[in-house]
């Protein structure tokens, strides 16, 4: 039995053995001498092991989109993982996918952030969320940590930059801007509106002959798209966010103007009464399928509108800058994402030697092809591929003057959660207006 | 040989509920002593209590003074009361229609009647989101084909919809919960005692009112009790739905205690709110459990 034991040992050892990682064997020369009654030189084959570098993972949070390539190279995680592979073999990137509803996203974020949880190493940070994150700690500054920022324009890495901080590599950037039917205002004689009353009158004029299409379409649905809308619309109509003592201006002539504006556009049928439910997704798909003559959106959507499988409009469209009263700014409200790391991070050199991979022109280049504009990479618009890529970038630039952001604020989520209930308490009718705005006003003055 | 621990009573009773001890103080106790905790610090973007401001009950009384914190409680008590008042009676209903078709139905019609309370709550709020959309909902699309409406009704975004909307999206699901509860009570009502009264002639309406609802009011008090509770906490299906809106026309507590806690990462606020709405259900429930007692005639 004893004898049956000590056989089995020797199994026993090669099967542990097995089961560890395997250790990297390397065959080296070295010279012993060896004690014999007569020195004799002699070389001996030794085996020496090296350690493997310990292989490590980093996690990037984000939405389901960056699985997804809207033109003609792979998906941004995609390349990010095999550029990570290919630069530093001992990481492995992974992805945690975040809700695809950005209050859910941020929400997700906050939590496991605030919980100082290190389950996520890098995470997708929304332009508005900056302030927040910034003044919370929640991003780690990089500075000094990233040497590609210097092919950087400024303004890119200014949106993710708290207090002097930079806090995010960005990777996309997004501008609302008015898209419209060429064809319709060509047919009736129309320019792309410089105003919002050119706005209305080519929208009635084309509307009469045409009942069945929509005017001016616009995502007015309680979500932060329709926060987005309404900041355009209060520039536009000459308002602003906030006074010089801080207060909130909302409120202000101007402002009940654009509201008013929203308002009527629903009551006189020149927006369908629908839009108070709609989404993005569902302002963009009637437009798209070419049952409205204006759209306010995202300029995101250029790389698709001329794709004969998925609109219904192609080469009938066009882009301008989003309608101002005379007394008012043309204002596109930007929007946008940056990869940040986690403080909290336990892979903090790790996390950022992909932060590096992520701020490289290969990968900039690779979200311009797969998602189209904008990014921030100097020269990047002059490289063919991108340019093929991206046929109508040059009708984009117009727009992108007219930047503004959404109100800057610490309080950034309770701001937007307060203007969003308020606004669509006036645009249902649940509120007069005014009220809605005052109410909205007093709440945003009583955040500390 | 048989092991026996030598054990008395009170000692093995100990041990078989220290498990389930444990369990509730880990996922129970434990959650509520924190929230407790956190609702007396101002927790702005941090969970760091030891190191935070202490601020006392300031967090109850900033909930209390806040107007949208009346506002929710109101829709929460009115979805309340008009959601159990009408899954008692729709569940009633099809409770006794399961004990009125042949037994060879009956199993069927139970499972039919299972079916909306196995979907999880967020899945049905997608499900009804659908249903009710405006350009491509079913609902909105029968009603215009059969000419009762010239266009889709905005069930989410209509002030003067949106909050029925919610109800009968909720009530859908929980009618079937409160039928399986009162079909247990059903069961329990003796045949002889309606045959006699049949013999009497008392009609069904008498039947039921004389007979059966006695009968079975323990099972209606206990299921009223659970009904009402989840309602006074009901928010997957409504912040699934409408988010809250329009405007905030279907905010409950449960759901500005998350937005609190989640989106403005205001923990002390967030507990505050959260540990209110507890305590109304609390309130309510022992209330209830004060008025069942008298009922429960049928206790050893």
């Amino acid at each position: 039995m004893f004898k049956r034991v000590l056989l089995c040992l020797p199994v026993l050892a090669l099967i542990l053995a097995g089961c560890g990682p395997a250790p990297t064997p390397e065959v080296v020369e070295q010279t012993v001498e060896v004690p014999v009654e007569q020195t004799v030189e002699v070389t001996k084959i030794v085996e020496q092991t090296a350690e493997p570098e310990e292989k490590q993972e980093v996690t990037l949070a984000y939405g389901r989109f960056i699985n997804l390539s809207f033109g003609p190279g792979p998906a941004p995680y995609e390349a990010i993982r095999n550029a990570v592979a290919e630069e530093y073999p001992n990481i492995e990137v992974q992805l945690n996918i975040t809700p695809d509803d950005i209050g859910a996203w941020h929400d997700s974020l906050a939590v496991w952030i605030s919980a100082e949880d290190p389950t996520v190493d890098i995470y997708g940070m929304d332009t508005p969320w900056v302030k927040e994150f910034g003044s919370a700690g929640w991003a780690v500054p990089l500075n000094e940590k990233i040497p590609e920022f210097e092919n950087y324009d400024d303004s890119g890495l200014d949106v993710f930059s708290y207090e002097g901080d930079r806090l995010g590599v960005p990777v996309w950037g997004s501008i609302h801007g008015l898209f419209y039917r060429s064809d319709l205002l060509d047919e009736y004689g129309f320019e792309p509106p410089e105003t919002f009353d050119d706005l209305v009158e080519a929208a009635e004029t084309i509307m009469a002959d045409n009942p069945d299409i929509s005017g001016y379409v616009w995502p007015g649905g309680r979500n932060e798209t329709m926060v987005m809308i309404w900041a355009a619309l209060l520039h536009g109509f000459g308002g602003q966010y906030f006074e010089d003592d801080g207060s909130c201006a909302f409120n202000s002539e101007a402002g009940i103007a654009a509201v008013q504006f929203m308002k009527d556009a629903i009551d006189s049928g020149l927006s369908p009464r629908e839009v108070t439910a709609w989404d993005q997704e569902a302002a963009r798909t009637r437009f798209a399928e070419g049952d409205a003559i204006f759209l306010q959106h995202n300029v995101s959507i250029v790389t698709w509108l001329d794709d004969e499988e998925r609109s219904g409009i192609p080469g009938n469209w066009g882009l301008t800058k989003v309608p101002a009263q005379p007394n008012g700014q043309h204002a596109g409200v930007t929007g946008g994402f940056a990869f940040s790391i986690n403080p909290y991070t336990d892979n903090m050199d790790a996390s950022l030697k992909v932060m590096r991979v992520i701020a490289s022109e290969k990968i900039q280049k690779a979200f311009a092809i797969a998602w189209g504009p904008v990014q921030h990479y100097q020269g990047l618009y002059e490289d063919p591929e991108v340019l093929e890529a991206n046929p109508d970038v040059d009708k984009i630039e117009p727009v992108l003057e007219t930047a503004i952001s959404r109100p800057p604020s610490e309080d950034y989520a309770q701001v937007s959660s307060i203007v969003q209930e308020e606004l669509h308490s006036a645009i249902t009718g649940i509120k007069p207006v005014e009220q809605a705005l005052n109410d909205a006003c007093s709440r945003v003055d009583a955040l500390d | 040989m048989r092991l026996r621990p030598n054990l008395r009573e009170p000692a093995v009773a100990l041990l078989f509920i220290i498990p389930a001890f444990i369990g509730l103080a880990v996922f129970f106790y434990y959650p509520i002593g924190q929230t407790v905790i956190f609702s007396l610090f101002d927790l702005d973007h941090t969970t760091d209590w030891m190191n935070a401001p202490f601020v006392g009950l300031n967090n109850y009384a900033d909930v209390i003074r806040s107007r949208q914190f009346w506002l929710s409680l109101r829709f929460t008590l009115i979805f309340s009361i008009v959601s159990v008042f009408l899954q008692f009676w729709i569940g009633l209903a099809m409770a006794m229609a399961t004990f009125a078709v042949v037994p060879r139905l009956r199993g069927v019609l139970r499972a039919i009647i299972i079916i909306p309370w196995a979907i999880p709550q967020i899945i049905q709020a997608a499900m009804w989101k659908w249903l009710y959309n405006t350009d491509v909902g079913l609902i909105g699309d029968v009603l215009v084909r059969t000419g009762l409406v010239d266009s889709p009704p905005l069930f989410l975004a209509d002030p003067r919809l949106a909050m029925g909307a919610v109800i009968f999206a909720y009530v859908w699901k929980t009618a079937s919960v409160t039928s399986i509860f009162l079909m247990g009570g059903l069961a329990m009502v003796p045949d002889h005692l309606t045959d006699a009264a049949k013999v009497d002639g008392a009609r069904a309406w008498m039947r039921f009112w004389r007979i059966t609802v006695p009968l079975i009011m323990p099972t209606i008090l206990v299921t009223l009790l659970f009904r009402t509770r989840d309602a006074l906490r009901a928010f997957d299906i409504i912040y699934g739905l409408t988010g809250g809106g329009p405007g905030t026309q279907t905010e409950v507590l449960s759901s500005f205690a998350y937005k609190f806690y989640f989106t403005f990462v205001e923990y002390g606020l967030g507990s505050a709110y959260a540990l209110i709405t507890f305590v109304l259900v609390m309130a309510l429930s022992l209330l209830y459990l004060k008025r069942i007692q008298p009922h429960l005639r049928f206790r050893s």
